[in-house]
């Protein structure tokens, strides 16, 4: 009788164990394909957001200034448009990111705009001229 | 028997599943929120709602070029929103034609263009209205050319050297 408790105790302690690591991995396998929208439901399953549509909510404002994680997040999302842009769109929509702050903290990028305006010669890049267009390229 | 398979069902594979689905929601809301704020404010859209906002870069892009673009940029751009606009835009896409209409060189290209500004919408189908909204297009502009009202609806000769200042 003596002998026999040690195996028991073994058994229970495995059969812990399994259920405690089967519990473990599900709150990790569950953690990790929520956080990727894998699940068939959920806030990132159902999200009607697009890269177009979150740049422009970000355009339609009049201020931009953000979050470090939402900045970054609309850089990712600038680029994706720009690399689908093909020319000269490409090419005024780095002007109207540099003009309109948007990979700036919101601020006028008065060199990179510049340098984008005179990349596509335009009659006018002044400063002046830029702060226009940061007014007038509002939709 | 009976009891002890359920329970045992409940146990193994009931609880790690619920496990499995309440992790995944808060890892969803985690990484909803690690998005921004820009993706929570377009993640529960209406088609119509979404589409809107999807329009706004390449208006964006056509305000832009139309305000201090070349001539040729400015009709590239315009053609750009134009392809982005669906029929519904009845009212922008007339906008547009007219900006096409005022950097078109070519006379009968300005009057054919104007006339697909009517047909997009009525509303600038009479003269004096699409006089009116050309003078705003035009005003809008801070380069030559389509900065003047075209001879076909500005009735004389526009001053050649007046180049608007911002």
């Amino acid at each position: 009788m003596a002998e026999a408790n040690p195996p028991a105790k073994l058994r229970r302690l495995r059969y812990a164990s399994a259920l405690g690591l089967t519990y473990v991995a599900a709150l990790g396998l569950g953690y990790v394909l929520g956080a990727r929208g894998l699940l068939p439901y959920g806030p990132l399953r159902a999200s009607t957001s697009t890269p177009l549509a979150r740049v422009g909510l970000a355009l339609q404002r009049e201020n931009w200034s953000a979050d470090a994680a939402t900045s970054a997040a609309l850089r990712q999302d600038v680029e994706t448009l720009r690399a689908g842009f093909s020319s000269p769109e490409r090419e005024v929509f780095e002007l109207v990111v540099a003009v309109r702050g948007l990979s700036n903290g919101g601020n006028l990028d008065v060199p990179t705009a510049q340098q984008s305006c005179r990349a596509l010669k335009w009659p006018r890049c002044d400063e002046q001229a830029l702060a226009v267009l940061r007014k007038r390229s509002r939709p | 028997m009976t009891h002890r398979r359920i329970l045992r069902a409940v146990i193994w594979f009931v609880g790690p599943l619920a496990v499995a689905a309440v992790a995944g929601e808060l890892g969803s809301v985690r990484a909803k929120h690690e998005r921004g704020e820009l993706f929570a404010g377009t993640s529960s859209l209406s088609e119509r709602e979404r589409k809107q906002l999807e329009l706004v870069p390449a208006r964006v892009l056509d305000n832009a070029a139309w305000t201090l673009g070349s001539g040729d940029v400015a009709k590239q751009l315009v053609k750009f929103e134009l392809d982005a606009l669906d029929e519904s835009e009845s009212a922008r896409r007339a906008r547009v034609f007219i900006r096409f209409g005022l950097v078109d060189a070519n006379f009968d290209g300005q009057a054919a263009v104007f006339a697909s500004a009517c047909a997009a919408d009525p509303g600038v189908c009479d003269t004096a209205r699409l006089k009116q909204a050309a003078e705003e297009e035009a005003g809008a502009r801070f380069v030559p050319p389509g900065n003047r009202l075209p001879l076909s609806l500005s009735g004389g000769h526009p001053d050649f050297n007046a180049v608007r200042t911002p």
